[in-house]
């Protein structure tokens, strides 16, 4: 992330080492992530007061509820990163593959997280709702959200010229960007099983030590999920290095075959 | 794309085959521009379908008051049915649940054939009940009624309120002078 | 505990799934550096990344 802006080719062998795997940033970040995590496991599994009328199934909160924002949060950075790319990606030195790395680090992510929120919900739902799906819009939308940016993964994955491949991401990234504001708000404008956003400003609606552990797992989930996304990007990276020494490599070999004869 | 045409050709090191090479991906290019634009249109045009789709469709449930009013309509087809129970009315008989709801001050007595779900005996819970409308004389807090809902699928609707068990907030969140906010006295 | 397996269940899904996904990506990144000759003693840093038990 630090050497964002830098030009991609020719790569020091020097920069590629401290990006392979991590940096003092997210070294600490990491363990920062993964304490906060540990604490959220107490947090939610002792600490946490039982609810009046659920009881223990308010433990279920802890988990869904923050996974769904680091999903949001994810695939809103990959949106803003496909649209910037689309924007500026060609007038950038490196040609907008930053923002297509970001995009595509991001998504995975999000997809990862909405998995674990559909997972848990549907545990939560099977103890406080008795089933554990129900075709109602927050649950439908979220389907779709998943399956559309599953879609953009496998879009990405398909074998093409990478600047092709990274326009047609970008725009299928914005296409499936339509369902957040669709999943955030379902609860709103239709009427659904699923109970409204937990967190509202107005109101808090749900009182003391709930509310503060709910904060604390969100904090912790989000400081994941940015250490997640930074070390994806690095992959994608070294996946492109390795990509783009592959093709030298042949273009070396035919030349070399050509200079031959 | 003419110009260029016209500098292709002045430049003259291309070969006639490079030339309609450069043409054809030149072609392939506006042509996929296009399939671009029409795809974004067919998606943007399908998810247009499924937000009209579930306009429709996920009028998930009809509270109380919106069954009742429309009781002729629905004659004897299968709907969700959203309330909240009547602490003290629920009755279990055999294999079913006889127990009222109320939404807005409208009232149904219910019949649930099959185990409801745990959190079905908390008070006030709000439930959606899967089921059609039966002609049955029943008392409810409003006096007689000639319609009974019956139900075979039944699921909890939580809402977003949590609070510890032991604090001192009370647990009833439909105010315990319901009824006679409603104009109904208190008796049942 | 109501629900004691489910609830635990619940968060070792989560807990295994984020944990997992995260080593994943430091193992396939270290790998990719190797591959690369990104020797990970030829910078002091890169060692370092949070292991995940």
């Amino acid at each position: 992330m630090v050497s964002a802006t830098k030009p991609e080719m020719p790569v020091s062998p020097r920069t590629s080492a401290r990006m392979a795997t991590s940096s003092v940033g997210t070294t600490v970040l990491g363990w920062l992530a993964f304490v906060s995590l540990v604490a959220t496991a107490v947090l939610g599994l002792v600490v946490s007061p039982r609810d009046v009328v659920t009881g223990d199934a308010v433990r279920f909160l802890y988990l869904h509820v923050p996974v769904i924002w680091v999903a949001y949060g994810a695939f809103i950075s990959c949106a803003i990163a496909s649209a910037l790319f689309l924007w500026k990606g060609k007038s950038r030195a490196d040609r907008g593959r930053h923002l297509d790395r970001v995009a595509g680090a991001s998504a995975e992510v999000g997809v990862v997280f909405t998995a674990l929120a559909l997972i848990t919900g549907a545990m939560w739902g099977r103890i406080t709702w008795g089933v554990y799906w129900q075709w109602d819009a927050r649950l439908t939308m979220t389907a779709m959200m998943f399956v559309s940016f599953l879609g953009y993964l496998a879009l990405r994955r398909l074998p093409t010229e990478p600047s092709v491949r990274s326009k047609r991401a970008a725009i299928a990234a914005l296409v499936s960007s339509v369902n957040l504001p669709l999943v955030h708000f379902s609860v709103d404008w239709w009427r659904t099983l699923h109970q409204e956003a937990s967190l509202s400003v107005d109101e808090a609606e749900i009182t003391g030590n709930m509310y503060s552990v709910l904060l604390f797992s969100s904090v912790a989930f989000v400081l994941t999920g940015i250490w997640l996304v930074a070390h994806r990007y690095r992959v994608i990276r070294l996946e492109e290095i390795r990509d783009d020494e592959g093709l030298e490599l042949a273009i070396a070999a035919r030349r070399a075959e050509a200079g031959v004869d | 794309m003419e110009s260029d045409e016209s500098s292709d050709l002045d430049l003259s090191p291309r070969t006639e085959l490079d030339d309609a090479e450069s043409i054809r991906r030149e072609l392939r290019k506006g042509r996929s521009r296009w399939v671009g634009v029409v795809g974004v249109l067919v998606v943007v045009a399908l998810g247009f379908l499924v937000v009209q789709f579930l306009r429709d469709a996920t009028l998930f449930f009809r509270n109380v008051d919106e069954a009742v009013a429309e009781r002729d309509e629905l004659g004897d087809r299968r709907f969700r049915l959203q309330g909240r129970v009547i602490p003290d009315t629920v009755e279990f008989v055999g294999d079913s649940v006889v127990f009222e709801i109320e939404h807005e001050c409208a009232f149904a007595s219910v019949r649930h054939v099959g185990d409801p779900p745990e959190l079905f005996e908390k008070p006030w819970i709000p439930v959606v009940l899967e089921g059609s409308w039966e002609e049955r004389d029943v008392e409810l807090p409003t006096g007689t009624d000639d319609h009974q809902f019956v139900s075979d699928r039944m699921i909890v609707k939580h809402t977003n309120e949590y609070a510890a068990e032991n604090s001192e907030r009370v647990e009833v969140v439909v105010p315990a002078d319901y009824f006679a906010e409603c104009g109904i006295a208190a008796d049942s | 505990m109501d629900h004691a397996g489910m609830i635990i269940a619940g968060y070792a899904i989560v807990f295994a799934t984020v944990l997992g996904y995260g080593a994943a990506i430091v193992a396939r990144g270290r790998r990719l550096a190797r591959e690369l000759g990104l020797a990970e003693g030829e910078e002091p840093q890169s060692g370092q990344s949070r292991e995940d038990p």
